[in-house]
């Protein structure tokens, strides 16, 4: 299934649908390949090999707008568009639609797709996670309890009846292990890292000593210490965090129906004048870098904060409209062509003074370093209460790291937005969020 | 769309190239999504999806391929790429995975629908739910602040061939409906939730009425807008239906799941051992009338029984799949499920009960001096260490052997198999409940049981 081809099939059933009696359609194409190695406790499990290919129809009729999806080969054109038009006129006239967006320049991105990546074989990838297994192995005291080794080919089209017809291919590759270290009768929490590349398998040695690490450091845990302190978070943490809090407050939607923290402060300052933060959907090699979103307009560079100062939201076309603005190229489908396109981050990076982890950690004289939480889904995003479990985690004691049990993290996400300190300098991507370990200043600790 | 000459041959090919189990699986979906939000309609979706896949476990591993861009080259190439795959695993296969075979079968499950929710127009359906929240306006007015309710019917008909010869044709229907409140008064706000369904098609407002749901999401919120706020500490309390369901769910069912089981869940060393109050029977039961978890093959081509997880107190055995129960030289109970056609099938639990005791109602409440009773829940986790903590939306004080002041922001914290232990009476009514659990995939669940007592609960504020 080549590009050309999607697009064939895209203005197909966008002309169909004009034809048979939508003001408006916009079509939505996309052919996955996902291969994938999977590991269970020591052994691999399963190889995968799964391929998806589907059509999702936005059909505009009188002012209402109907979805409809299909996946598999599209035997029968008409009759997927005239499904569309008759959910179109169940749905209810939306006074606030502005139509589909328009033709826009189309930036060209770099590191989205790599023909190598696409050619690499199960068997390569299974070599690759026996050696990540040999290095568990390697490590006393530390056993495997899964992982997996997964390789995307995306291939989207995109035809409205504005004038878009955009069609591209991407490669991605997403790993993770998950270890836990025994001594003694005691289990240490999971260790688990994660690795998004666009055009490369993991580094599996790297993550495979990483977790292992980080699984013998959590053994002979004492109990946690409550109080207020300085909290290093991992990139992985924070994404975690945000994900249920920032994200979701610079939401054009959330926005425009009122359900931010944010709304309001544009112009405000929101954190210290040492911190920026920026989306970026252009940047080289980024997970979810591409030359245009999910409803066909170009990605850009937003920046959403600058030196402390709230500077845009993120919207999608539809909400950007309402709040000001336009898209900001914004919109994510998010599983696939069976989904209508939400408001999303793209790649989010935090920009602010740094320093080695090393010379961070030392600087404190009591603190907690946490890397990985539980519980982020039950924060409030309105209000950016969030209440969470952080394990595994290490006390700080002068400078000095030791296991931790127990601890809870609770307060305002917003609030400690001002109580940003400094960032380490070994950066890297988890999912949307660039950015290196993270020192929080005064975070209420919960033992 | 299935071709079964073709899958025939497709089983016979890869058992000749040294397969030693092969399962084909298809399925043919339609689904129906209506999100309103207050008064405007959000989003009407309406889904097809179709595709097959193949697993084929070879030395000990496992290959899967799936396809849905199907034509005969395209179904081999997905055998030899699930082959080929798994002769690769299998290589550095630690463990080798080994299955139960089963004896042939040929079926065809027709779903037992009284209204095919594929021959109502959607308009009608969109129709339906915005009555829903106009009742919740018109009633709620000096209250109600948003209402958001989410609709979701989906036909399902299901192909399963394997290379122990089974042939089942199975149809599903799954209709489900959620909606969430919230109101304000003097500062005060308050949440509700509502989750129905059935199996039976379109008939969600025929058991609960628009009115009913209205109703019931209301009261929570006004008796929340009037409550007190817990005590801290530890209290007797009566636990009612939806309560019980999410806790035999949630803190005791997933322990009892054979893969997390054997990857060291907090119940694996207790099998056969006493661990809850004799009055505490707990089973996954796949014949309950119209539950989510009602079915007769599970996605491995198992035919489903009831898995007896707790019996009289003591731990009788967990839910399997054919590669669990090969482990520890059982028959599978039919609990392997897989949200679509192209993931494969976890273990999953049906519809998980507390089965009914002898007392009545009323009488647990008699003899508590102080303690709370816990009628819904909001949301929560379990570990798999076997701890739990639990948001409950809808909770009373008990003074004295009766129902009391309402209590809002309440949790309910603490050791699963301790709490089964002081249970001490279990009542002779039965509710059960219409979910959705998460496990990497969605599954739609039932559960339930009676009212019951538990001696002492940790109770605590605001989860």
């Amino acid at each position: 299934m080549n590009e050309e081809r999607l697009l064939d099939v895209g203005n197909k059933v966008v002309e169909r649908s004009l034809k048979l009696g939508a003001d408006e359609a916009e079509a939505y194409i996309s052919w996955t390949l996902r291969r994938s190695i999977s590991m269970y406790m020591g052994s691999i499990k399963a190889a995968e090999s799964v391929e998806d290919f589907g059509i999702g129809l936005r059909i505009v009729k009188d002012g209402k707008i109907g979805f409809v999806y299909s996946s598999g080969r599209i035997d029968d054109v008409d009759r997927i568009v005239m499904r569309g038009i008759s959910i179109a006129n169940a749905s209810k006239r939306d006074k606030n639609w502005h139509g589909f967006p328009t033709r826009g320049d189309i930036p060209e991105v770099k590191g989205t797709f790599s023909k190598d990546l696409t050619e690499v074989t199960l068997d390569e990838m299974a070599e690759l996670m026996y050696v990540g297994m040999k290095i568990i192995e390697e490590h006393k005291d530390v056993f495997p309890v899964g992982g997996e080794i997964s390789v995307y080919h995306v291939k989207r089209a995109i035809v409205n009846s504005n004038g878009v017809e955009l069609g591209d291919n991407g490669t991605y590759a997403i790993s993770y292990l998950e270890v836990v270290a025994r001594r003694e009768g005691y289990t240490t929490p999971v260790s688990f890292d994660i690795v998004h590349e666009r055009t490369r398998l993991p580094d599996i040695e790297e993550l495979a000593r990483a977790v292992c690490k980080k699984a013998l450091e959590s053994l002979k845990p004492i109990k946690a210490e409550r109080g207020v302190m300085p909290v290093v978070l991992s990139p992985l943490a924070l994404e975690e965090l945000m994900t249920y809090t920032f994200y979701e407050s610079i939401s054009a939607e959330n926005i425009y129906r009122g359900r931010s923290y944010y709304v309001g402060k544009l112009g405000e300052r929101i954190c210290s004048e040492h911190i920026s933060i920026i989306d970026d959907g252009l940047i080289d090699r980024g997970f979810f870098t591409a030359p245009f979103d999910d409803e066909g307009v170009s990605h850009k560079k937003t920046v959403i904060v600058e030196k402390g100062i709230l500077k845009s939201y993120i919207s999608d076309s539809y909400y950007g409209n309402l709040i000001g603005g336009g898209s900001t190229g914004n919109a994510l489908r998010t599983r696939s062509y069976r989904a209508l396109p939400t408001i999303h981050p793209t790649n989010i990076i935090l920009k602010m003074p740094s320093a080695d982890l090393d010379d961070i950690i030392n600087d404190i004289k009591q603190g907690l370093l946490v890397e990985h939480i539980e519980g982020a889904h039950s924060s409030n995003p309105e209000s950016g209460e969030f209440s969470i479990v952080a394990a595994p985690a290490w006390a700080i004691y002068n400078g000095k790291i030791r296991a931790v049990r127990g601890a809870m993290l609770s307060g305002n996400f917003y609030e400690l937005m001002n109580k940003i300190e400094l960032m380490s300098k070994n950066i890297k991507q988890v999912n949307h969020l660039i950015a290196g370990y993270i020192m929080f200043n005064d975070v209420h600790v919960i033992a | 769309m299935f071709d079964e000459d073709l899958v025939e041959r497709i089983i016979n090919k890869a058992i000749d190239l040294g397969a030693s189990f092969v399962e084909v699986r298809g399925e043919d979906k339609d689904i129906t999504q209506i999100e309103i939000q207050d008064r405007t309609v959000k989003n009407v979706i309406s889904g097809h999806i179709k595709g097959m896949s193949i697993r084929v476990l070879y030395n000990g591993a496992w290959g899967f391929s799936a396809v849905n861009l199907y034509d005969k080259e395209k179904i081999e190439h997905a055998l030899m790429e699930a082959l080929k795959a798994a002769k690769r695993a299998s290589e550095k296969v630690r463990e080798p995975i080994r299955i139960v075979e089963l004896r042939s079968v040929k079926d065809v499950v027709r779903a037992d629908v009284i209204a095919d929710p594929r021959d109502i127009d959607p308009s009608e359906k969109v129709a339906d739910v915005k009555r829903l929240h106009d009742i919740a306006f018109d009633l709620g007015k000096d209250v109600l602040k948003t209402i958001r309710t989410d609709y979701m019917d989906m036909y399902v008909k299901e192909y399963y061939v394997s290379s122990d010869n089974r042939h089942i044709v199975q149809e599903r229907c799954i209709t489900w409906l959620r909606s969430w409140a919230t109101g304000k008064m003097e500062g005060i706000v308050a949440a509700a939730r509502e989750e129905v369904g059935s199996t039976k098609g379109y008939v969600v407002f025929k058991k609960w009425s628009q009115e009913e749901i209205a109703k019931r999401l209301l009261n929570i919120i006004k008796e929340q807008l009037r409550a007190t706020t817990p005590k801290g500490g530890r209290f007797p309390a009566v636990l009612g239906p939806n309560v019980v369901g999410t806790f035999v769910h949630e803190a005791f069912g997933h322990l009892a799941e054979a893969d997390l089981a054997l990857s060291g869940s907090a119940i694996m060393d207790k099998i056969g051992k006493k661990i809850a109050s004799e009055k505490v029977t707990i089973v996954d039961d796949p014949e309950i009338p119209d539950g989510y978890g009602t079915f007769k093959y599970d996605h491995e081509g198992v035919r489903t029984k009831k898995a007896i997880l707790i019996e009289e107190g003591v731990i009788k055995g967990l839910m399997h799949n054919r590669e669990t129960a090969r482990k520890m030289g059982i028959e599978p109970t039919g609990n392997a499920r897989a949200e679509n056609y192209d993931v494969l099938p976890l273990i999953r639990m049906r519809n998980t009960i507390l089965l009914k005791g002898d007392y009545e109602v009323d009488e647990l409440f008699e003899g508590i001096k102080f303690g709370y009773y816990l009628k819904s829940f909001r949301g929560g986790q379990a570990n798999l260490d076997g701890t739990f903590q639990v948001g409950i939306q809808e909770a009373y004080e008990i003074v004295n052997g009766e129902i009391g002041r309402p209590v809002r922001n309440m949790s309910v914290s603490g050791n699963t198999l301790e709490t089964l232990s002081v249970v001490d009476a279990v009542a002779k009514d039965f509710e059960i409940d219409y979910g959705r659990c998460g496990k990497g995939q969605l599954a739609f669940v039932s559960s339930g049981g009676p009212h019951i007592r538990v001696r002492s609960l940790t109770i605590g504020g605001r989860l």
